[in-house]
């Protein structure tokens, strides 16, 4: 890994932390995957919906929360998945990249259950991968051109939990979208 | 809607800035509020930007080459649309635009809909429409959310609710939930989530804003914090997004550039916290079925705002707020005062052109031409000459307040009062004239109005032999240096004299200001145009014009080459002019000349606010570091409140508003520990001296100017 990506990827968890997001690093898919079912564990999650993630990351991911006592939802398709998706205490998706300076995640999706995945659980997770992660959101273009070169498509980028100054300006997180949202870069 | 006269304009406008100013409390909250946003952008600015003002150049292309194409923009983004499936509309105006989302909603025999906060919706009153109509809809960003349940309009583009205290906000939930909820912001924000979750999950539509939308992608862009936006739009499965034509930019790219400009100016924030680019209708886990995207963009005015050469420039406003963080009277009086639908600066233009000229004129007089909103905005819109183009508007068909009129006119006084200054200083001094002049002039008798010298400067300047030299420095005197201290005119000249330059002193009349804080557009450009012809006639390569009064350098650089249409001349007078403090600080960096202090202690600096366009007071500091002081910027970061002629007027809009503004300021600075303060502007000096009761000098009035070579 060159200087230029290392400086990038601490620059994210420093950014992403400055977000109010929990910034994780894995050496690893089965520590990515262990982090993951901790975390969700350690904020009261029982069930969690895997809208998608790294091929690698994913049996770890099973076992981990078999470990932890998470249940696993995936794979749902129609209304049973947003029935699931209401329900679940956490959700985990694979990010198409990340931005240092901004602390930000770059979520790509096909399918609108992504978005909903990553908006009304309490607990959000987000892997991305270490290769992935640009300094800054001007480099994004080639990503998002490629993106909304489908018919349908929606990138959102996500810089930590929701959040609202609208009550006195008092900074609170979690209004609508998730309260914990997590980042496990994985090296 | 007919326009009321200045007379009963001023009358309402008074009385409803008096009761907000009568909420002390809450004003100091406001004011925190909006001071907190004004740091957090700073901050920000300073770890992502290498070279800001290069980025706000950026951005100012991108919106203006967006809308010197604004029909083929929109054209673009309709076909690659439409590619997608989705379906386009064009509105001209708001009842249109209601009218095609009705028409929708019948479509789909819908009865409940959620929208995600979009000041575009509030121009076209869309949810009195569909209410009127038997529809619900629900506002689902808090702060909107709030203000709905209030049955108020928004107080501010960002911050909607931002005037709300939580006990307020608990009284409103209260009664929507039935029962008694506490006034912790964290168990209201609760209570939001749990009520508006279930709306979110069963509407038949979700309408929301965007922010911006990309031509070459067919793509709209939409930033929540809360992320709203989402989960309004994507369980229902209908999503209908409103717009102004404006929102449209050619690239990926640009998109890119305002997605950072936006929250950096707006809330200090890296990004909005969901920062989202729909393409298309995506399926909803692997469903397809019935699920449409449907986007209204808006004409309401646009086409022919980019149609007036005076006023385009509104259009490249990318919403973020800034330039009501930063305006002195908002943040005293708040958006529903300054502002109808659209609030504070910006909010201005928008409003006659959206809403109609007598809507705009009714907050027009709160802009007191501080020039703030310019300096902060990311697309660096000149906000304070299109206000000047809606006052202008209004007085040409209205008429002038007769206050205003008398104050424009202050040179012509001041000029006749010189021929016998001891007659006029005495009259000014006496009780019963001031009272007469309260009355009949709308002047505040508790404002000091500066006494007339014995002689004017242009009478001291040629009395004088001056050494020549090849360069020459063409001074702009203009009032405070012409007929109230010429002694620091001859002072900076005999100091510009020994560094090298020949002072040379054409006809000249004052900035002429005044003209534009009140609209009068027509003799402001007179003023400027003799001033140009005046000054371009004497000015030779390389000569400078200086002047000290930070107004009058603004003028001459950035006011008098927009009136004049950037004629060449108005070009080179703007480029040869430099503040009085900017080159002396210059000539002693480099050696030719030396300077002393004349008194002791320690400083507190006050930037003008036109200097903060020039170099903020940085030459001020240098000059007075360089002397020996123990010199510090004592700030708001906003004005003083006397803003030119501002202060002088007698009443609520005028030297009581003035003082609300200031109070801060004045609070500061008699914390600070300083023994005096300093300013290069004429008539912030007076405000301060009487808000803190510490005296006031002009830098030249504490500095002395030598030869280097005897110090």
């Amino acid at each position: 890994m060159d200087d230029v990506q290392t400086h990038n990827i601490n620059l994210f968890l420093e950014r992403f932390k400055l977000v109010n997001g929990i910034p994780l690093v894995a050496e690893n898919p089965e520590q990515a995957a262990l982090h993951t079912a901790d975390l969700i564990a350690s904020n009261g999650g029982k069930t969690v919906y895997i809208a998608s993630a790294f091929d690698e990351v994913l049996q770890p991911l099973q076992s981990a929360a078999e470990k932890y006592g998470i249940t696993v939802y995936r794979d749902l398709r129609g209304r049973e998945a947003l029935e699931k998706l209401k329900q679940v205490d956490a959700s985990v998706t694979a990010a198409a990249a990340a931005v240092a300076e901004t602390g930000a995640v770059v979520e790509v999706a096909y399918d609108d259950a992504v978005r909903l995945a990553s908006s009304l659980p309490k607990i959000h997770v987000m892997l991305v991968k270490s290769s992935t992660i640009y300094r800054s959101v001007s480099e994004l273009s080639s990503l998002l051109r490629e993106a909304l070169n489908n018919r349908t498509a929606a990138v959102t980028l996500i810089s930590g939990p929701s959040r609202s100054g609208d009550i006195e300006q008092r900074l609170v997180v979690g209004i609508h979208g998730p309260h914990v949202v997590a980042a496990v870069v994985l090296k | 809607m007919t326009l009321k006269s200045p007379k009963v304009l001023h009358r309402e406008l008074a009385a409803r800035c008096n009761e907000m100013l009568k909420r002390t409390e809450w004003r100091n909250y406001l004011r925190d509020a909006l001071t907190r946003t004004l740091r957090l952008r700073r901050e920000t600015i300073s770890l992502l930007f290498t070279d800001f003002e290069m980025f706000r150049d950026d951005v100012r292309e991108v919106k203006e080459r967006a809308v010197n194409r604004l029909d083929e923009m929109f054209e673009m983004f309709k076909k690659n649309c439409e590619k997608r499936g989705v379906r386009v509309y064009l509105a001209k105006d708001a009842e249109e635009a209601c009218s095609i989302i009705y028409r929708i909603a019948v479509e789909k025999n819908a009865k409940l809909l959620t929208k995600s906060k979009s000041m575009t919706t509030e121009e076209i009153m869309l949810n009195a429409y569909l209410e009127e109509k038997g529809l619900k809809i629900v506002e689902t960003d808090l702060g909107e959310f709030i203000i709905q349940l209030a049955g108020e309009k928004p107080f501010h583009l960002v911050y909607p609710s931002v005037h709300k205290t939580r006990y307020e906000v608990a009284e409103l939930f209260s009664k929507l939930a039935g029962r008694e909820l506490s006034a912790e912001i964290s168990d209201l924000m609760q209570f939001a989530r749990g009520y508006l979750r279930e709306l979110f999950l069963s509407a038949d539509i979700g309408v929301t804003g965007a922010n911006i939308a990309i031509a070459e992608t067919g793509t709209v862009v939409v930033e929540t914090n809360e992320g709203n936006d989402r989960l309004g739009s994507v369980p229902p499965k209908t999503h209908i997004v409103v717009m102004g034509m404006e929102k449209i930019v050619e690239k990926v790219e640009d998109a890119l550039k305002l997605i950072v400009a936006h929250p950096v100016s707006s809330t200090g924030q890296f990004l909005t916290t969901y920062v989202s680019f729909v393409s298309g209708r995506n399926p909803l886990a692997g469903d397809a079925l019935g699920r449409e995207l449907h986007v209204v963009v808006i004409d309401n005015g646009r086409r022919a705002m980019r149609d007036d050469p005076w006023f385009k420039e509104a259009l490249y406003c990318i919403r973020c707020g800034a330039c009501m963080n930063i305006c002195p009277t908002y943040s005293a009086v708040g958006g529903h005062v300054f502002g109808y639908i659209y609030t504070g600066a910006i909010g201005l233009p928008w409003t006659a052109y959206v809403h109609g000229l007598e809507r705009a004129a009714e907050f027009a007089p709160l802009c007191i031409s501080c020039g703030l909103c310019k300096e902060i905005c990311p697309v660096k819109i000149d906000i304070p000459m299109l206000i000047a183009g809606v006052k202008h508007r209004y007085v040409r068909e209205a008429g002038q307040l007769m206050t205003n009129r008398v104050l424009e006119n202050y040179e012509a006084f001041y000029s006749f009062a010189s021929r016998a200054p001891w007659f006029f200083n005495a009259l000014l001094r006496r009780g019963f004239v001031r009272a007469l002049m309260e009355r009949l002039l709308g002047i505040d008798r508790r404002r000091p109005i500066p006494p007339v010298a014995r002689k004017t400067f242009a009478k001291l300047f040629n009395e004088r032999k001056w050494t020549q030299h090849e360069r020459r420095a063409v001074i702009f005197a203009d009032f405070f240096i012409q007929f109230v201290r010429p002694e620091l005119g001859i002072k900076l000249c005999e100091a510009l004299n020994m560094a090298g330059y020949t002072p040379v002193l054409p006809p000249q009349k004052t900035s002429g200001y005044p003209y534009i804080a009140y609209g009068d557009l027509d003799k402001a450009a007179e003023v400027a145009k003799y001033n140009v012809r005046r000054l371009s006639e004497v000015l030779r390569e390389n000569d400078v014009i200086v002047s000290a009064e930070p107004t009058a350098v603004y003028a001459l650089k950035y006011v008098y080459p927009r009136l004049l249409n950037n004629s060449e001349d108005s070009v080179k007078v703007s480029k040869a002019s430099v503040s009085a403090s900017e080159l002396l600080d210059l000539l002693v960096n480099d050696g030719r000349l030396a300077v002393k202090r004349v008194d002791g202690g320690k400083v507190g600096i006050h930037i003008p606010c036109h200097e903060r366009a020039l170099d903020e007071s940085r030459s001020v500091y240098n000059l007075l570091r360089h002397a020996g002081y123990e010199a510090v910027f004592v700030e708001t970061g906003t004005c003083c409140g006397m803003a030119g002629s501002f202060g002088m007027k007698h009443g609520v809009l005028g030297y009581v508003l003035a003082n609300a503004v200031g109070e801060p300021l004045f609070n500061l600075f008699k914390q600070s520990g300083c023994g005096f303060v300093v300013t290069n502007s004429s008539v912030c000096r007076i405000h301060i001296e009487q808000g803190t009761g510490l005296a006031v000098y002009n830098p030249l009035e504490v500095l002395e100017f030598t030869a280097p070579n005897t110090r």
